[in-house]
């Protein structure tokens, strides 16, 4: 007996010693790769581009937080107390809010070309700046209005201001090098020229087709299979970190897809019947995936209040309260997670887990699958309980939370220690 | 120690949403799930302006003639939002009439958008008694003003099926002649009428006594209707009654008018009886 003790022990060792070794080989892997994309100019200019808007990102984040927990008609607290608040020209504070994304796109698009220009060495970067911040405002917003779309799209932001960057100093270098005057015909020119292409591509991303492409095929019953969870959980914490804006089902609450409707209209006739869609996007994704938003990035804001730079442990504070409530933007920026390898690999592990752990806890009938409404801006993390109404389901959640955070911590131990990008 | 406070401050945040939430979709849901599996579709009448809720009373009459078939119930909504519920709906009636009235009843743009916005606190207050999703409407005369003006700025598909809107006499263009000089009223409801409910059947009434009007308001500001409604609900019908007694203020009284009442709105029956969605 004592024998088959020991083997057992020696073999669990064994075991733990194997993905003990196998972690430490990805997190050296990805820290590598972390390095490697950092010293890419173009990353290095908008990762320091995003730690320096990061107040403005801040006022911004918080204001919008008041919102939807005070200030909007259906905020989550006026929701839950009743409160019956007549808040004078909320339709214009809503606007007001929209307006102050986009400047933080246009604050942001100017600093990344005053960072990348530097680091090509061009001295009059007035133009180009000037340029690319009325070019966002002119992608976002054109004349007078309220964008009603996503402004979460970093990436379009970055890579068009790079562009702009790019064009403006081979512009200087091979066209216009005996001009030291940085407001003569030709640069303007120029900028003309890059102003009319943010202006035509207004238009184009202006069309919702892609979006509504992807809310119809998130209907799809395929997503409230295994392997389409699976997809999405994947597929969502990396299409935000490339800084592409997601869909509403994948950022919130996706009452609006057929499985989950469908599930409401059942329970609400019968509340023992059997539910056509036990597992779909809103079950398991946003009640077990979601815990801070896109990957799972509550756990982050827990680990920097810990963590031994002041800086850090200022963001995790800074961070925590809109993490509570879904909103990652801080993190995004303050970290940044922005087309980090170091900080991919975690989100992707982390969505993944509460997939799986969300996915078989619904199966086995450990848990009941979420499927009453909640009021809107409801913690991720309470998702799974209020939707269906059982207790269990905090348990799941405090296990998945507390995986995520042993998953995020070498990581966040790594990318605390070598912030190479700073200056 | 300013961790554990931040840690304990978030907890205890958490635990009242909870708490809260958890009250709120208990009740919500509960509520949901009456009104879903709801038999009830009552025809909610409202009034003309300067009318109150007794305004009706002839025409329940006849139409609860010659069996007393569908209870009574009336609201008047006061200028401070406050409902004075009177009469009672009966248990088990699955087509009650309900008369919704306003303190303030009088005429004018401003004035009507008051009275929507009024109508859609009674209908909440309403749809949380009596647990009903399905209705049809009658209004006479500005009332029809008042439907179109909720229809177009509070009614939401997912709280209420309107199946059946027929107005009575209804100014779209009030005291207008010509179809040609819109008011800023018609103006504003065409703008929005994108918004009324696509599964919609509207019959929109016009009294004539002397082939121009009924006697208050012209024949073509009832027709203006069309600008609103065509095209965008799923039907939309103009029918003219004539003769001695369709004046604007007998309309409602008016024996072809009930007959279409009960052709229309009585007969969305099936068969065993139940109101139609």
């Amino acid at each position: 007996m004592e024998l088959i003790i020991t083997h057992m022990f020696q073999n669990v060792n064994i075991v733990f010693q194997y993905w003990s070794d196998m972690s430490k080989k990805i997190i050296n892997i990805t820290a590598k790769l972390d390095r490697f994309v950092l010293k890419n100019r173009m990353v290095s200019a908008a990762l320091l581009a995003m730690q320096q808007t990061l107040p403005l990102l801040a006022i911004c984040v918080y204001a919008q937080l008041i919102s939807q927990l005070i200030l909007s008609p259906n905020a989550l607290f006026v929701t839950l107390f009743n409160w019956r608040l007549r808040i004078p020209a909320t339709f214009q504070l809503q606007e007001m809010l929209s307006l102050l994304e986009v400047f933080v796109l246009m604050i942001l698009a100017a600093t990344f070309t005053k960072q990348y220009l530097s680091i090509r060495q061009v001295t009059n970067t007035v133009l180009p700046t000037l340029t690319n911040f009325l070019g966002t405002y002119f992608l976002f917003l054109g004349k007078g209005q309220t964008p009603t779309y996503d402004t979460s799209q970093y990436l379009l932001v970055i890579l068009l201001s790079f562009i702009s960057c790019e064009s403006f100093y081979f512009y200087q270098k091979f066209i216009s090098r005996d001009n030291p005057q940085p407001f003569a015909i030709r640069f303007l020119i120029w900028a003309g020229f890059v102003l009319l292409i943010d202006v035509s591509l207004h238009f184009a991303i202006q069309r919702s087709v892609v979006r509504s492409a992807l809310s119809t095929l998130l209907s799809n019953n395929f997503f409230t299979t295994f392997i389409g969870l699976v997809i999405v959980s994947i597929v969502a914490p990396l299409l935000w970190w490339l800084g592409i804006g997601l869909p509403h089902e994948l950022i919130n609450n996706p009452s609006t897809i057929n499985a989950v409707i469908k599930n409401l209209d059942t329970i609400l006739t019968n509340t023992n019947a059997t539910l056509p869609y036990p597992t779909n996007l809103y079950s398991v994704y946003t009640a077990f995936s979601l815990f801070g938003g896109v990957g799972s990035t509550l756990a982050i804001s827990f680990i920097l209040l810990f963590s031994v730079r002041k800086k850090r442990q200022h963001l995790g504070m800074l961070s925590l309260l809109p993490s509570l409530f879904n909103s990652n933007q801080l993190l995004y920026f303050g970290l940044p997670i922005f087309l980090r390898p170091l900080l991919l690999v975690p989100m992707i592990m982390t969505s993944l887990l509460g997939t799986l752990i969300g996915y078989t806890a619904i199966v086995t009938h450990l848990i009941k699958p979420a499927t009453l409404s909640t009021p809107n801006t409801t913690p991720s993390s309470l998702i799974g309980f209020l939707g269906s109404n059982d207790s269990w389901s905090l348990l799941i959640t405090t296990i998945i939370f507390a995986l995520s955070v042993i998953i995020y911590r070498p990581f966040i131990a790594i990318e605390t220690s070598e912030v190479s990008y700073e200056k | 120690m300013r961790n554990k406070l931040i840690i304990i401050s978030s907890l205890v945040l958490m635990v009242i949403i909870g708490f809260f939430g958890h009250d709120w979709v208990t009740h919500t849901n509960n509520n949901q799930a009456k009104i879903q599996n709801s038999r009830m579709a009552p025809i909610i009448f409202i009034p003309g302006s300067s009318a109150t809720i007794n305004r009706f009373d002839n025409l329940l009459n006849k139409l609860n003639t010659p069996k007393s078939t569908h209870s009574i119930l009336k609201v008047q909504v006061n200028t401070d939002g406050k409902l004075v519920y009177s009469g009672h709906i009966r248990a088990n009636d699955e087509q009650p009439f309900i008369v919704i009235g306003f303190q303030n009843n009088q005429d004018g743009y401003d004035n009507i958008k008051k009275q929507y916005r009024w109508l859609n606190t009674a209908m909440a207050d309403l749809q949380e008694r009596y647990h009903f999703r399905n209705f049809q409407a009658i209004g006479h005369s500005n009332g029809g003003l008042i439907w179109t003006g909720f229809l177009e700025n509070y009614y939401s598909s997912d709280s209420f099926n309107m199946t059946t809107l027929m107005t009575l006499g209804t100014p779209y263009n009030f005291s207008e002649v010509t179809l040609a000089r819109r008011t800023v009223m018609l103006t504003d409801y065409i703008n929005k009428s994108k918004k009324l409910p696509k599964g919609l059947s509207v019959y929109s009434i016009a009294g004539t006594e002397d082939y121009t009007d009924d006697g208050i308001v012209p024949v073509q500001s009832v027709i203006a209707g069309k600008y609103i409604f065509q095209k965008h609900v799923k039907a939309y019908t103009q029918i003219t009654v004539s003769g001695s007694d369709a004046q604007h203020s007998s309309l409602p009284e008016n024996t072809e008018v009930v007959s279409l009442i009960q052709e229309y709105l009585l007969a969305n029956t099936d068969t065993t009886g139940r109101p139609t969605p």
